[in-house]
């Protein structure tokens, strides 16, 4: 075939054009180290790319939430430790405040380290985590959750449980409510107190005259309203369960106090009440942990052992039935969060043999066989010498050498 | 002697001639376009004996294949087109797939961020977190659309050099046919030759920037055609071609007549290349992230409005709105048609759902032969996806999840518009929330377990779904306020917990409600649609007496009339369902038959009230019967109650008594009808009042005379939604009964047991600061399949636009070679014939160089013998 002279010279600078741009592209991948540089290298793959990035991005930070739920439940576990031993001392105060030997006086010291035990476990019930939110508050993070009001700790949080992903589908709660923790103690013997109330009208003393009365009554409540009749203010008192009257306490005149008996315990009102008004006194066969400890505090100044022997007995027994029940309640929590450190553990196992798998996935869809890329670049950069010196070589054949 | 003479100078002179040619080759050997030619010499014939006149150049031949030309012309084109397009290309799928820069690595951040935020939602700056990395994850967005708007910007300018360049050449094309018809010969002169090169070189610069047609004419001109044979030079004029302002080719003929748009028909060159990556890769890339962009504003916003901030406010937009106005007055664009007449004024193009289509553009079409009539297509794939037939502003037309609203204006037959929904969300994201405390964590609504409950159920807000229920309207707090409480292990009540000591049914009244065995247990009506149906008709609770005493304690019918009951789905593939009620059914029963079918569940509950209990404790023993059951020996009205709740039959049937001690409210909480007999002396005697407040004095009289009574319960059907009620007779049923929303904006769910009388309270979640179950639901759309159809995560329709791109990248990459291999093929096949060899050159050259020395010898030797003759002679 016919070979135009400017073709020769076209042919081989093509060429030669081409073999550079193969050697320059296989430098730039040796450069990055990556076989995927555009999506058009390997459409799929870099689909694949896409999914693979996101499914470990998602491990990774299933990690760091493994992270925050471990420090989360780590400090719980830790507050709850120191409850223990505190609830352990108050039980040696009480035992010691219960042998014969002491004297009142004694006692009374007795009762100042207790009071000082009762605000360290407050302090520790209000315990804020690294955020400045409040660990047993439930959802309510910025309320202190334990609060004593008229001598009674009431618990100002809610029953929320904060969870948190640790992996698809498994959420892992990272908090207990302080209400199941230090509130709902198995009780001693059912108590009757105030759970609801939009009165100014306030029951200044609760005492049980008949214990097995108010068993019965349990697990009903007491409600108290109060009616303007005709300008003369009366009190109703009722059972919650079907509105019935109690020891026919029906319109009975009300002025600024009252005392009466229902289901075996005496309630002392006190408060001016307006048409409307109503208290709601529950039944409930729980004692906070707080209760326990501030009534043996308070116990042990109130009752003299040598004239009320009965009472003084029946304290120290119940309370320390309350400080057993109140650390079972604290171990079985502590279990539970252990048994969720465990849940922990098992997940970041997953996800680390996950990520190492999706690695080398990744790696294998994206990163560069150096041996392979290092030999084509040899090959490649061979062929285009051959190249130049061929061009060289022919270039030297024409026939105005010979005229 | 002379004719030797001559015939030695011709010789000569064609020989000059033809190295001049060789020479013309020679130094042209590495000019572009340049056509080697031949001299041809011919011998000139003599007269008479003589031998001949000797020789002469002919012609100058140009050594050219005119088939070959347009070939090398066609593969111009196609490599031209690829290769824009690959260059364009590779700008966009670089920018696609950024790794740590890409838009998926800024929605994962984004999505990561708000884990964090739910680990401490309470944290200020783990919520500053959040809105940080949104704005990161909208300047991302924006980066890449600017990106692509940039390249659009350029795009356009490219087209507009190439339509310059166009009609340069086809200017030039013009002057050339104006000389070649002036040099009146066809062929084998060197000046048409030359005028030949320059002419083929122009047609190939042309071929660059679009595919071109030629013919010759008779005389030597060319004309050209581009697209489907429309004249861009026809013989001395040419056409004149722009790009107008929606990017279109418009081409005016020669002559100055009506303008064409010939965008469709364009093809090959870089101008074809840049229309075709503009078609199926610019706009389509643009419209797929608008709608990624579209999609995660409403999932999210929609999400977020469900939840509450840290002051307890419903969530507000975090990312700023789709159809904010002024981005849907800037969605549509005039695409082709009478451009002087046209006039649609505001025309508003909404986002309705951003999840039901693939993302693309839509083009409107107004009929030319029908009036009135237009259809809309997907700029893709060519769908029709609407037509209408009388088209009258204003208008308004939804297709596909978008929605057009034609405000003002006129539109002419025959006019084309471009909708293009997505073009201007991607680089409109953004974050509107600014205040961390703003961002909606929380969820609205708590739950509270009765500390007395023996069970060791808890409840979970599962899902909320309608922010806008008149439930969650309250500030701070649920209206009414919610208590859950358990009959037994399986049913349970919803109450409106006002008032916590005397907790009431809701309205409308559920009903007694049953957990579904096995499976999660949703206790409230969640499906938004649910709706309850009661029973209202005049016949229902009803006060059945008899006339006088009676002698036996066999119950009283309840009155209820024959009937039925039929429900009726919306969804054509369901048939209706009816059942038939026999007279004097009891609500149970009833309830019974009508949650037999699918879609419906109904339960039943009777109740009445005795007061006014006159108990002279004299003459006729009292007794009360119930349904058979023998009361007596109680005093008051609350002896009667604890009688009535000690008695095993009366238990088992869900009979129970509450008393106050002034009323006794007995209840059937299954709708069996309740049926008194009163015996006592004539002194004696009970107010029995129904539901519908009518009442009846049951009278004492002698041992073994009873007065008595009978009342029928009430149903409450919760139909699932989109079903519809109806019954035949208004017995017990109203023939069309009200549907009342039974949903409560929420799905809660119950885990653990329950036993009877355990209670459950919901509430408005006030200072919930540490809830994240909000921010949890936000995360968790991260990796929600919630785009197109089959559903995609966002990070699955990312991926798929970038494997798209990168498909398309890949190909074209491979076709611009295979182009390029054919181009150089076919270039060097015209090489080989018109191309010129220098080795060739020299040896002609020498051959000529031979012959031109051989002549002067002829002249020579002539004039030796002329020489000769002149000595012999003298």
């Amino acid at each position: 075939m016919r070979v135009s002279t400017f073709q020769i010279h076209q042919q081989a600078s093509k060429q030669m054009e081409t073999l550079g741009a193969q050697v320059a592209a296989t430098q730039e991948r040796i450069s990055h180290g990556k076989r995927l540089t555009a999506p058009s290298d390997d459409p799929i793959g870099a689909a694949r790319l896409v999914d693979i990035r996101q499914e470990l991005g998602a491990r990774k930070q299933f990690a760091e939430n493994i992270a925050a739920a471990d420090a989360a439940l780590l400090l719980e576990d830790s507050i709850l430790n120191q409850t223990t031993e505190l609830i352990h001392r108050v039980q040696e105060l009480t035992l010691q405040a219960g042998s014969g030997i002491q004297t009142h006086a004694n006692r009374e010291y007795l009762a100042a380290e207790i009071q000082a035990r009762f605000d360290e476990l407050m302090a520790l019930a209000n315990t804020k985590n690294a955020a400045g939110q409040y660990v047993f508050s439930g959802f309510q993070g910025r309320e202190a959750p334990f609060e004593a009001r008229n001598g009674e700790v009431a618990y100002q949080g809610d029953n929320g449980q904060r969870r948190i992903a640790i992996d698809r589908g498994q959420l892992l709660e990272l908090n207990d409510a302080g209400q199941a923790v230090f509130m709902d103690v198995q009780a001693p013997d059912v108590r009757l107190a105030v759970t609801d109330s939009n009165s100014s009208v306030v029951a200044s003393q609760i005492d049980v005259v008949d214990q097995a009365a108010l068993d019965e009554f349990f697990p009903d409540d007491v409600v108290v309203r109060f009616n303007d009749n005709g300008g003369a203010m009366t009190y109703t008192v009722v059972r919650s369960s079907d509105q019935r009257p109690l020891e026919g306490l029906v319109d009975i005149p009300y002025s600024n106090s009252a005392s009466l008996t229902v289901a075996g315990v005496q309630i002392e009102l006190h408060g001016t009440a307006v048409d409307g008004d109503q208290l709601v006194l529950s039944s409930s066969n729980r004692q906070s942990l707080f209760s326990t400890v501030q009534g043996i505090a308070e116990g042990l100044r109130d009752i003299n052992e040598s004239e009320e022997p009965e009472e003084f007995r029946a304290l120290i027994d119940s309370t320390i039935v309350g400080l057993n029940n109140a650390t079972d309640v604290i171990l079985r929590t502590r279990a539970d969060i252990g048994a969720r450190m465990n849940s922990l553990q098992a997940a970041s196992a997953i996800h680390d043999d996950v990520t190492l798998q999706l690695e080398s996935v990744r790696s294998g869809v994206e990163d560069l066989d150096f041996a392979a890329a290092v030999s084509d670049l040899a090959y490649q950069s061979f062929v285009l010498e051959a190249a130049q010196q061929s061009f060289i070589r022919i270039n030297g054949l024409s026939l105005f050498q010979r005229l | 002697m002379t004719s030797l003479f001559n015939i030695g100078v011709s010789g000569l002179k064609a020989q000059q001639a033809a190295l001049s040619v060789v020479g013309q080759n020679i130094t042209n050997a590495s000019t572009p376009g340049y056509t080697r030619q031949r001299a041809e010499i011919e011998s000139v014939v003599g007269s008479g004996q003589t031998a001949g006149a000797g020789a002469r150049v002919a012609s100058v031949t140009r050594i050219a294949n005119a088939h070959i030309d347009e070939q090398v012309r066609a593969d111009v084109s196609l490599f031209a087109e690829l290769e824009s397009f690959a260059n364009r290309i590779q700008q966009i799928e670089t920018g696609l797939f950024d790794g740590e820069f890409g838009i998926d690595a800024a929605m994962r951040d984004f999505f990561d961020a708000m884990q964090n935020a739910a680990n401490e939602p309470g944290d200020l700056s783990m919520r500053e977190f959040v809105l940080d990395n949104a704005t990161a994850l909208t300047n991302r967005f924006q980066g890449l659309t600017d990106r692509i708007s940039l390249q659009a910007l350029d795009l356009a300018s490219s087209m507009e050099s190439a339509a310059v360049r166009i009609n340069e050449i086809s200017g030039l094309l013009v002057d050339i046919n104006d000389r070649i018809a002036g040099l009146q010969t066809t062929e084998g002169s060197p000046a048409l030759n030359g005028m030949l090169d320059k002419r083929e070189q122009l047609l190939k610069e042309l071929a660059q920037y679009i595919t071109v047609k030629t013919a010759e004419q008779s005389d030597g001109q060319l004309n050209v055609f581009v697209g489907k044979g429309q004249p861009l030079v026809l013989g001395q004029e040419s056409a004149h071609v722009s790009i107008s302002n929606a990017g279109d080719v418009v081409l005016r003929p020669a002559g100055g007549s009506n303008s064409q748009i010939i965008t469709g028909s364009v093809q090959g060159g870089e101008l074809g290349g840049l229309l075709h990556y503009k078609r199926t890769v610019l706009e389509p890339t643009q419209s797929q992230i608008g709608q990624i962009a579209a999609a995660f504003t409403v999932a999210f916003n929609q999400q977020h409005a469900l939840g509450v901030d840290l002051e307890g406010n419903f969530g507000q937009p975090f990312f700023r709105d789709l159809n904010d106005p002024e981005l849907i007055g800037a969605r549509v664009g005039f695409l082709g048609g009478d451009e002087g007449n046209s006039g649609l004024g505001a025309v508003n193009v909404y986002i309705d759902d951003p999840f039901v289509a693939d993302a693309t553009s839509y083009e409107l079409y107004f009929s030319e032969s029908t009036p009135g009539s237009y259809e809309v297509r997907r700029s893709d794939d060519g769908e029709v996806v609407f037509r209408g037939s009388s088209f009258a502003i204003p208008q308004e037309i939804s297709f596909e999840g978008v929605r057009v609203e034609f405000l003002s204006g006129q539109v002419s037959p025959g006019d084309e518009y471009l909708i293009n929904p997505y073009g201007n969300v991607g680089a409109a994201f953004d974050v509107v929330l600014s205040d961390p405390g703003a961002l909606a964590l929380a969820s609205p609504v708590a739950t509270a377990v009765d500390p007395a409950n023996t069970g060791n159920g808890s409840l979970f807000v599962n899902e909320i779904l309608d922010a806008e229920h008149p439930l969650l309207q309250g500030e701070q707090r649920l209206i009414p306020p919610l208590l859950v409480e358990f009959v037994n292990e399986r049913q349970y009540r919803v109450l409106d917990n006002s008032d916590p000591s005397r907790p009431q049914p809701m309205q409308p009244d559920l009903g007694l409600l049953e957990l579904a065995p096995g499976g999660v247990n949703h206790i409230l009506p969640y499906e938004l649609g649910t709706t309850v149906v009661s029973s209202s008709g005049p016949q229902v609770a009803n006060l059945i007496t008899a006339s006088g005493f009676v002698a036996d304690t066999t119950p009283l019918a309840n009155g209820y009339p024959q009937g039925s009951l039929t429900v009726q789905s919306t969804d054509d593939n369901l048939s209706p369902q009816t059942v038939s009620f026999d007279a004097s059914q009891s609500a149970r029963q009833v309830a019974a038959q009508i949650s037999g079918m699918v879609g419906v569940t109904a339960s039943a509950r009777t109740e009445l009230n005795l007061t006014n209990l006159v108990n002279d404790q004299i003459g006729t023993p009292l007794e009360i019967v119930i349904n058979g059951e023998v009361m007596s020996g109680f005093g008051t009205l609350a002896e009667l109650a604890d009688q009535i709740n000690a008695n095993d039959a009366l238990a088992v049937a869900g009979i129970q008594a509450v008393s106050d001690g002034t009323t006794l409210q007995l209840i059937a909480t299954q709708g069996d009808d309740l049926a008194l007999h009163f015996q006592g002396s004539p002194s004696e005697s009970v107010t029995l009042t129904n539901t519908r407040g009518e009442q009846t004095l049951l009278r004492g009289s002698v041992v073994g005379s009873y007065s008595t009574a009978t009342v029928g319960g009430e149903i409450s059907v919760i139909a699932e939604p989109d079903r519809q009620i109806t019954a035949d007779y208004s017995g017990v049923f109203a023939v069309q009964p009200e549907h009342q929303r039974a949903d409560l904006g929420f799905d809660v769910v119950l885990r653990g047991n329950v036993n009877a009388g355990d209670r459950f309270s919901l509430n408005f979640n006030s200072g919930g600061t540490g809830d994240n179950r909000n921010a949890l639901a936000l995360a968790g759309l991260g990796e929600a399949q919630l785009m197109g159809d089959p559903q995609r995560s966002f990070y699955g329709v990312f991926a798929s636009l970038v494997q798209s791109v990168g498909v398309e990248a890949g190909k074209v990459n491979i076709n611009k070679e295979a182009a390029g291999v054919l181009l150089a093929q076919s270039e060097s096949f015209r090489e080989s014939i018109s191309g010129v060899n220098l080795d060739e050159e020299a040896a002609l050259l020498i051959r000529h160089e031979q012959a031109y020395n051989a002549a002067a010898q002829i002249i020579s030797v002539a004039r030796d013998v002329f020489n000769v003759l002149l000595n012999s002679v003298s």
